[in-house]
């Protein structure tokens, strides 16, 4: 049997509240029945005591002051009350509205709903500090393999950290998702600090549109990164002008995605030609191509113009684009280590040209892990990963749009399904959810929820992920900056927290327009009048 | 016992534990009998005690009755008014009474104030005094805090003329407590809207 300690009692069970796995109290005061708080009662079940775990999720005071109190906007209503003896200190009274999480199973690390209500008159606990560390998260502070996000943002007293387990998000993928200016890259770059502490040595790709997690770099020196057997982090900056994709390495429909406006016919051709080359050698050049269909139009007549098209578009778009080149490649093992973090600074990529860079590395991450896993010779010796990798796509509904059919998107979409397989982690940033695809959404198994008020985006997210109840939704308006909710496999139930100081500086700030616009003014030159028609004279 | 103040009369019945009736004293009894506007609606009133402990109950005055117990006796009168009659003969109660009902809001001792009923009761022929500005301001200030504790108790007492009385009283408060006339106007004027508007509909 469980031995029951004694925590402070905040309340008295009333009864049923209005959803089968919601019940009221009744508490003098609301100081520690906070909405988002955590509270249990004792649910006894064949001579067990068992501590069920359940989420304050409304609070209604029985005791107001009446409309006339509250005419007059000057006069305090606590003096006009305090005068008249109503509501007297120690009067106030409120009711409570509890959700049952369910009492935590150590055996299996899950809640588990008791499926009864308490009795009416129970006592309903606040939970104490220790067992809420021990049931809402799989990892301690001082565990491996934890990342240590913040702390719960109902005991900012206490100091009870929210520790997300590593494993669980990097295999089952997580979503952050948060309307700009929320915390959300902030966030972002302490799970990035967490994921390269000593303990954890994570081999991670960032793909970032806006060139903000380039301070990670602070890191590398900082004495809370360096390991004891002489581990120091990495952080690699790969600027724009140093992002190629070889050209062999694009599928062939990438290449087709390229060439706008190209036919069916241009397809089948430019199919033929590419299959031809191929056999001869994988690494071959637009050049080759160029030179293939030169020589194809000389025999095949019929398809002159349409050659002629396929010509005119490979040098538009494709030879004339700086990020594809014909001999410079990015090494996988390069870009992914262990201990590693590489930013894939994309701030000076067209759109277009960020959905193919994150395809193309994508889909050769993905065969690389295939073969490392499944032992196969799909990839060069050269280009194999064998270890997991940790992706995090910044912007995420650029490269997996909700209604546009890009090439990142069918990558990312088998990374999500089928990535934990292989190893390949995914974190997907978004402030539009609404823009996100719903399907790409919904396999990311784990969420860090920000402010988002746009009820677009707020009900893409009740629709996609299976966690998101309809009070973790309501929630979401009122979290001011750097405050989030956590669910998802990640974590035991949703817990709300406040997200920690950055270590390194965070390189996504806002600037302040006014600033600017005060350094950059200039005196307004004389201006020269004599030619002036002076003043007086209509326009027209 | 402190009489200090203006006799207006003596219990002569209790209603309830907190509403007494006081006969009010008439020109045979004193001279000069309280006047009317001393015992008017809404007055402050303050029971002493003929035990002579230091505790005085204070009331409102809630209501007031009139009765004439010679009214419809048809036999001869030898005196033909009150003044004969007081000569005629000198230990003639009149007939004629005036009651007021007073409702105990709290009480003092030694000048201490609670706005609260007490346990105990005042006893018959106890003497109702007039309280004078001074000491109504002395009683609404409980703990150096001005109070109107017994609001409630007196919204609550059951009768039509609950809330003109509150609404007297309040105007009397800030007559005297000029420095919170806007707590008890707004105090009055919900009053007011329950008495005229509401009070007014709802029948």
């Amino acid at each position: 049997m469980t031995a029951i300690t004694t925590p402070a009692i905040t309340g008295r069970v009333k009864g049923a509240g209005e959803t089968t796995y919601e019940f009221t109290y009744i508490s003098p005061s609301q100081e520690r029945s906070k909405v988002g708080e955590y509270v249990h009662y004792v649910h006894r079940a064949g001579g067990d005591e068992l501590r069920v775990l359940c989420r304050v999720t409304a609070i209604n005071p029985l005791r107001a002051y009446p409309h006339e109190m509250l005419s007059n906007p000057d006069l305090d209503p606590v003096l006009i009350a305090e005068s008249i003896n109503y509501l007297p200190e120690g009067m106030e009274l409120y009711e409570i509205t509890a959700q049952i999480v369910g009492f935590f199973d150590d055996r299996n690390k899950t809640f588990v709903n008791p499926r009864a209500l308490p009795r009416t008159g129970d006592p309903v606990y606040l939970t104490s500090k220790e067992d809420l560390v021990r049931w809402l998260f799989f990892k301690k502070p001082e565990d491996d393999w934890g990342i240590d996000i913040g702390t719960l943002l109902n005991r900012p007293g206490e100091n009870v950290r929210v520790v997300l387990d590593m494993d669980r998000f990097t295999s089952t993928h997580m979503a952050v998702l948060a309307a700009t200016g929320s915390g959300k890259s902030y966030t972002v770059g302490v799970i990035l600090e967490e994921l390269m502490r000593p303990v954890n040595r994570a081999a991670v790709l960032v793909f970032d549109p806006h060139g903000e997690y380039g301070t990670l770099r602070a890191i590398e020196a900082h004495p809370k990164f360096q390991g004891h057997d002489g581990y120091s982090p990495v952080v690699r900056v790969v600027k724009p002008g140093d992002i190629h994709i070889k050209f062999s390495e694009l599928a062939f429909g990438e290449l087709v995605r390229m060439l706008e406006g190209s036919s069916d016919k241009m397809h089948y051709v430019l199919r033929e030609v590419l299959q031809e080359l191929r056999k001869k050698s994988p690494n071959y050049a637009t050049d080759d191509v160029i030179a293939a269909l030169k020589a194809r139009r000389d025999v095949v007549k019929t398809e002159e113009s349409t050659i002629d098209g396929l010509l005119w578009r490979l040098h538009e778009f494709v030879k004339n684009r700086k990020l594809i080149s014909d001999s410079t490649h990015m090494r996988l093992p390069d870009l992914l280590k262990p201990g590693q973090a590489t930013i894939l600074d994309m701030v000076e990529l067209e759109e277009r040209d960020q959905q193919l860079t994150t395809s193309v590395l994508l889909n050769r991450v993905l065969k690389s892990r295939i073969s490392v896993v499944r032992g196969m010779g799909i990839v060069q010796e050269e280009e194999k990963l064998e270890f997991p990798v940790f992706v995090v796509l910044e912007e995420g509904h650029r490269f997996a749009p909700a209604n546009d059919d890009s090439s990142s998107k069918r990558v990312l979409k088998t990374i999500l399904s089928e990535g934990r397989k292989f190893g390949i982690g995914v974190l997907i940033v978004s402030q539009r959810p609404a823009k996100l695809d719903s399907d790409v959404l919904s396999q990311c198994m784990s969420q860090i929820i920000m402010r988002i008020t746009n009820p677009m985006d707020q009900q893409n997210i009740k629709n996609s992920v299976e966690h998101v109840s309809a009070e973790i939704m309501n929630e979401l308006p009122g979290l001011t900056r750097g405050q989030a909710i956590v669910t998802g496999d990640a974590v035991t139930t949703s817990v709300m927290v406040q997200v920690r100081e950055r270590i390194a500086e965070h390189g996504g700030r806002s600037a302040s327009t006014g600033k600017e616009w005060r350094a950059k003014w200039k005196p307004a030159p004389v201006v020269d009048r004599k030619f002036d028609d002076g003043p007086g004279k209509p326009l027209y | 016992m402190h009489t200090m103040g203006l006799h207006v009369g003596t219990i002569v019945r209790g209603a309830d534990h907190v509403t007494y009736v006081v006969h009010v004293m008439g020109p045979v009894e004193s001279d000069p009998g309280p006047k009317p506007e001393d015992c008017s609606f809404g007055s402050f009133v303050k029971i002493v005690p003929h035990d002579g402990g230091s505790m005085n109950f204070v009331g409102l005055i809630v209501d007031s009755a009139l009765m004439d117990r010679d009214a419809l006796r048809a036999g001869p009168r030898l005196a033909p008014d009150l003044r004969s009659m007081t000569v005629l003969f000198p230990d003639f109660i009149d007939e004629r009474v005036k009651l007021v009902y007073v409702m105990i809001i709290g009480f003092t001792t030694d000048g201490d104030a609670r706005h609260d009923f007490p346990d105990i009761t005042p006893s018959l022929g106890d003497p109702v005094i007039k309280m004078a500005d001074d000491e109504v301001k002395a009683f609404h200030m409980v703990g150096g805090a001005f109070k109107v504790g017994y609001y409630s108790q007196a919204i609550g007492y059951k009768s039509a003329l609950t809330l003109p009385l509150m609404i007297r009283v309040l105007g009397h408060l800030a007559r005297l407590f000029p420095a919170r006339v806007d707590m008890l106007r707004l105090l009055r004027n919900a009053l007011e809207y329950r008495w005229r508007v509401e009070g007014g509909f709802s029948s």
